[in-house]
């Protein structure tokens, strides 16, 4: 059989492209060389957060937000409740210190010269009423009160069922060994379980993203990071915002059943090749002193897991969206950042509405394969 | 690791394994640190032998009723006070450990990491956990809990008491109750006659003194006309909030017992949890249903297959009931075993010279009794896996069924099911529910091997205060460096290069 | 469910939800409700059933309880101190210290 296309990754952003592009009628495998959702997608805080996003992200970031707000529209309405979706929590990033306040006042004038006014300045009595048990240091910050979170486990979980229960077949524990372009068009690939020919391959590979890209010759640069999380034992819920540090690495939620989940961007030690990676305590230090610098009353809650996930990270901090420019055929969509959980939904829908249209949807134009290469100018901007 | 050593040696748990072992390094010259949890040494078969020890004459009622082989551990508590050069730690939990000799601990409100070029794992055993309908009640505990609650509490049960399950601890616990003048309404044993028969197949000489042993405790719970009764089944606790019945088949019949306190024991187990988060190798043991680290002779570990964190050797060793149960004389003797072993490695001459034979053959004598023990007394309440209705675990309270619907429905490895259920997220960190998981796993696939291990395992193990880790001391310089992902936009975003 | 073996010599006093309760110096906590009688120490936060320790040799949790404004402490490997404060866990650890006013969010 062949396909339409062939996705490469069975994350939350392989899945939800394939969900779309079975939903438009294409034939669509996807292959994944562990469990669909093992690294990042499934091993992540799961915010839904506009708040502090790259400017480049916004259209498509508040497309998913609406998308996230009716998932039971996109991937049906029993999975859309064990996605655990609370959007109106709002999150914060805190400032503890003068340059953390002068950064929210920056970015809060920035924003708003773009008409964006998701996010506003917040005062600290205000903050103070959202947020039981803060520190009295605590100057102000910024909140965005559309935001809030989703469980990253079930959620990726939903968008895989999703799309099996459209028609996309998804293949577990299946390696990719060789994947050539076919001299008549169209692509095959090798795998474990067996040739696999499709029209259109698309890289969602995350942190192994740049390493597929560069055994078909690009030079598609992440960093591979093994994105690290704490959660402590259930407490009494107390606290519905998500807070998010500016420079501190700070980050946390209370999840459904209590526990405190407290993240923060810091970073265990990824190993690729194994597939998997280790939380590395002597790191965790500066969360947990960041977390009980802002909320002292948390001192004596204990910390009992820890989970890490590998992740790609690029350059500038935002994903590599669209077609390769070596490979027809070809499209890598990786290198989120540890942001792209929100995102999903919308680049499902916008990559696939991409590929099925023909035309690039302008939303995705930020995210181009090569913006990171000025030696190979593009060819409207080469000429004279 | 890049850091000069805190120690020579860092053993964790002050039980008679962890002291023999410390006793003998430090008394050739090393420097040695012992991490304990319990407030004094002597693990759990010696707890606070010390205390009761003082505490003389109030305690001379429960010192009879523990009997010798409890106050025979003084001698060893007096060497291990004596000895000087080990750093003793009490009251402190070790919640991480790297197999290049890196210790996480935690003593009240402070935590650290502590470095030494040998680690020695004496952390003991646990008792096989066997999940049955109402095991959550209170007024159900284990053997060991009745015998801790006797050593460190000076407390006895009273009130109507059923002992139910297998292992010689079961004696023991209620031969030292008769003593007490405390009379279980029944000794429900799920072992049999036959397996005794088999079991005697296996009798060694040097078994034999632990055989007369067994005959000589239920010889006089006999005498003092305790019903004990064998191959029993079907154990089940009754009450709404606390036990008030249990419910077990004898003879095909079923049974009723009114009971205030209902005493469980199904043999003990390895203690694996540090074993397996330092990434040690444990293997299956179907016979036993449980793991075990895999070790030379002389303990030491070796790393699983697949990636670690830290390169280099492995530099754990693990001794005592931790590696192989086999109880004090065989902790001792292994734990002198394995000093012998870490003094050989670091080319320094034992106390005594030769000793690493004579060790060797205590070690061998030392669990000669033990395949006539594990036969006469294989797992019972643990035999059959668990009803649908039973609680597995006991932390996030999941049922076998549910269990059993998320590998019906496609999760077929211990990871994937804990992410889907929370089972093995609680506070006990799946150390009560990972082998019954397994083996509902394998019930569902029987073509495929059980788990190599119990759930992926990261630090911390034990719970650890946001505050004692925001002030942890030892850090190691080079992976202390904070990689974090730096995803901050500008504030004044990309004015006018992207959009 | 237990009785002492023997003189039992309290010699100091903790509280268990405001009542006085005496102690021996050197038991944990654990040993000392139980001596005391306490039906449950801590009810679960997912079917709020009551839990009184299991193993006491700190594998179960299940003898989680509030000690001294810190919630989920293991009461089997706690010792008991003059005057310490217990608290019976309802369902999740309280958070000491913190004053939960009506959330708001506009």
């Amino acid at each position: 059989m062949s396909n339409d296309a062939l996705i490469v990754g069975g994350g939350l952003q392989g899945c939800a492209i394939a969900l779309f592009l079975a939903r438009a009628g294409w034939r669509v495998t996807v292959v994944e060389k562990n469990l669909a959702g093992r690294h990042a997608s499934g091993v992540n805080a799961g915010g839904l957060r506009s708040l502090m996003r790259d400017v480049r992200e916004y259209p498509l970031s508040l497309r998913a937000m609406d998308m996230w707000a009716n998932l039971a529209d996109v991937v049906g309405a029993a999975a859309a409740e064990s996605c655990e979706v609370r959007l109106g929590t709002a999150q914060i990033a805190l400032a503890m210190d003068a340059a953390e306040l002068q950064w929210c006042e920056a970015r809060s004038r920035s924003m708003c010269r773009r008409d964006i006014h998701s996010e506003k300045l917040i005062a600290p009595d205000a903050l103070h009423r959202l947020l039981p048990g803060l520190s009295g240091a605590a100057l102000g910050g910024l909140i965005s009160r559309r935001d809030g979170h989703a469980n990253p486990a079930n959620a990726a979980r939903a968008f895989r069922k999703a799309a099996e229960a459209t028609g996309v077949r998804i293949l577990e524990q299946c390696k990719v060994h060789d994947l050539a372009p076919k001299p008549s068009g169209g692509w095959r690939a090798e795998t474990d379980a067996g040739a696999i020919e499709a029209e259109w391959v698309l890289n969602c590979a995350g942190a192994w993203g740049s390493a597929l890209a560069a055994r078909l010759g690009e030079t598609l640069p992440i960093k591979v990071t093994a994105l690290s999380m704490m959660v402590t034992a259930r407490v009494q819920p107390f606290i519905t915002p998500v807070v998010i540090g500016i420079d501190q690495p700070l980050s946390f939620k209370q999840s459904a059943v209590g526990s405190l989940v407290i993240g923060g961007g810091i970073l265990g030690k990824p190993c690729l090749e194994g597939d998997t990676s280790f939380t590395v305590m002597d790191r965790m230090a500066s969360s947990a002193a960041a977390t009980v610098a802002a909320f002292p009353v948390l001192a004596g809650v204990p910390v009992v897991r820890t989970w890490t996930g590998l992740e790609g990270a690029t350059p500038d901090g935002i994903p590599f969206i669209g077609p390769s420019l070596s490979h027809p055929g070809l499209w890598h969509v990786f290198g989120f950042c540890g942001h792209g959980f929100q995102l999903a939904p919308a680049v499902g829908e916008a990559v696939a509405r991409s590929l099925v249209s023909g035309t690039l949807d302008p939303r995705l134009t930020p995210f181009a394969v090569d913006r990171l290469q000025p030696q190979t100018p593009r060819k409207e901007e080469a000429l004279p | 690791m890049s850091i000069v050593p805190d120690a020579d040696i860092i053993i964790v748990g002050a039980g008679p394994a962890g002291m023999a072992c410390a006793i003998d390094l430090a008394a050739a010259g090393c420097r040695v640190i012992v991490l304990d949890m319990q407030p004094s040494p002597g693990g759990q078969i010696f707890r606070a032998l010390e205390a009761n020890m003082q505490a003389r004459p109030g305690t001379d009622e429960l010192l009879s009723a523990l009997g010798p082989s409890y106050k025979a551990g003084l001698a060893l508590l007096t060497r291990f006070r004596a000895t000087p050069g080990i750093d003793y730690r009490p009251g402190t939990t070790v919640w991480d450990l790297r197999a290049d000799g890196t210790v996480g601990w935690l003593k009240g409100d402070a935590a650290g990491y502590l470095r030494a070029t040998h680690v020695v794992l004496a952390n003991g055993a646990m008792e096989r956990p066997a999940p049955f309908p109402g095991w959550t009640l209170p007024g159900v505990m284990t053997a060991g809990a009745v015998q801790t609650l006797l050593k460190a509490g000076r407390l006895k049960p009273k009130g109507r008491i059923v002992l139910a399950g297998t292992g010689p601890l079961i004696f023991l616990l209620a031969d030292q109750l008769r003593r007490l003048g405390v009379r279980p309404a029944l000794i429900a044993r799920t072992d049999r006659a036959r397996d005794k028969v088999a079991a005697l197949r296996r009798l060694r000489p040097a078994g034999l003194p632990a055989l007369l042993k067994g005959l000589g405790w239920l010889l006089r719970l006999r005498l003092a006309g305790v019903a004990m009764r064998t191959g029993i089944s079907g154990l089940e606790a009754h009450g709404r909030s606390h036990i008030e019945s249990a419910r077990l088949t004898v003879a095909g019949k079923r049974i009723e017992l009114p009971c205030d306190l209902l005493v469980v024991h199904d043999g003990i187990v390895p203690s694996t949890d540090l074993a397996h988060a330092a990434g040690l190798a444990l293997a299956w043991r179907d016979d036993d249903a449980s793991w075990q680290p895999v070790t030379t002779r002389d303990g030491q570990a070796e790393m699983a297959p697949g990636p670690a964190l830290t390169a280099g050797p492995c530099r754990i060793r693990i001794t005592g009931d931790a590696r192989r149960i086999g109880g004090a004389d065989a902790a001792i003797a292994h734990g002198r075993h394995a000093a012998g072993a870490i003094l050989a490695e670091l080319s320094r001459p034992a106390a005594t010279p030769g000793a690493a034979d004579r060790t060797g053959v205590d070690v061998e004598r030392s669990l000669a009794a033990r395949p006539f023990l594990d036969a006469a007394f294989p797992p019972g309440l643990a035999a059959n896996l668990p009803d649908d209705a039973t609680i597995v675990c006991r932390c996030e309270e999941i049922t076998a069924g549910a269990l059993r619907a998320a590998i019906r429905d496609g999760a077929r490895e211990m990871n994937l099911v804990r992410g889907l259920l929370r089972c093995g997220m609680g506070a006990c960190q799946g150390r009560s529910c990972a082998a019954t998981l397994a083996r509902l796993l394998a019930e569902a696939n029987p073509d495929r091997p059980v788990s190599p291990a119990p759930f992926r395992a990261r630090p911390p193990l034990r719970p650890l205060p946001l505050g004692a880790l925001a002030g942890m001391i030892g850090l190691d310089p080079d992976l202390a460096q904070v990689e974090s992902l730096d995803d901050k936009p500008e504030a004044s975003a990309g004015d006018d290069a992207h959009v | 469910m237990f009785e002492p073996v023997g003189p039992a010599e309290a010699t100091l006093t903790i509280y268990l939800d405001g009542r006085a309760i005496p102690a021996r110096a050197g038991e944990t906590v654990a040993a000392c409700l139980l001596r005391a009688g306490i039906t449950h120490f801590r009810t679960t936060p997912v079917s709020g059933a009551p839990r009184l320790p299991f193993c006491m040799i700190g594998h179960c949790f299940d003898c989680l309880i509030e000690i001294d404004g810190i919630g989920s402490r293991q009461a089997c490997l706690s010792q008991v101190e003059t005057g310490m404060r217990l608290r019976t866990q309802d369902g999740p650890a309280r958070i000491s210290g913190l004053e939960l006013p009506g959330l708001d969010l506009q």
